[in-house]
């Protein structure tokens, strides 16, 4: 059986713009371990977040985030 | 040097702590002298156990108001400390400390068919249940890999 989980870029993204996960926190205004936990696909984020996430990365909420198929 | 949200959620974490130790060193030297009927030196003891438990509880919340006034001249730190992760956490304490409360009463109802509880008795075990699991609920998913 096949179930979907969330994919993100935001290391990769963070790696573009030379940005530390502290830096990416205080610019959406989280804690650094809440930008941890969603990059490691630990917690998910609401889409307010996620818009605030693609906006501080200045790429759209599509390259950010999206699903890909695992075998439960 | 840590930012400043970093520093105030690990002071946040030294209070909640220091709370939970107090009132733990509280509660269990009431519970104690509640239940074994001490000698009276031993009573005396328990007494400034659970003084000094209460003292130090105390402390740590007048630390707790203190930081909670600072932060008003710091919203970003306030928001970062209050964000919807943190929201998140503190709503799987407070889950966490219902069912321990739901554990500790059944618990106590079936305990009283062999041993006679009192009124006082039960409510304190079952209020020491519930604070004690939501902070150290609390302190244990935010830990720093804390699932989510």
């Amino acid at each position: 059986m096949h179930e979907q989980r969330l994919r993100n870029t935001i290391k990769l993204q963070r790696a573009k713009l030379n940005l530390t996960q502290e830096q990416l926190a205080d610019r959406v205004k989280v804690s650094r371990k809440t930008i941890n936990t969603i990059e490691n696909g630990k917690f998910i984020p609401s889409t307010v977040l996620a818009l605030q996430l693609s906006h501080a990365l200045g790429v759209t909420v599509e390259e950010l985030f999206g699903l890909e198929r695992s075998r439960a | 040097m840590k930012s400043s949200p970093e520093r105030a959620d690990l002071q946040r974490r030294l209070i909640l702590a220091g709370a939970i130790i107090g009132f733990a060193a509280a509660q269990t030297a009431m519970i104690l002298d509640r239940i074994t009927e001490p000698s009276y030196l031993v009573h005396i003891l328990l007494i400034v156990i659970c003084l000094v438990g209460w003292l130090f509880f105390g402390v740590q919340l007048l630390l707790m108001f203190k930081m909670e006034n600072s932060l008003r001249k710091e919203p970003d730190v306030k928001l970062a400390l209050n964000d919807e992760f943190v929201r998140q956490k503190r709503g799987k304490a407070v889950a966490a400390a219902f069912w321990a409360v739901m554990i500790v009463q059944a618990a106590i109802i079936l305990l009283n068919l062999v041993i006679p509880f009192d009124a006082g008795m039960a409510a304190q075990v079952t209020l020491t249940a519930g604070v004690a699991v939501v902070i150290v609920g609390f302190l244990y998913y935010d830990r720093e890999d804390g699932d989510a």
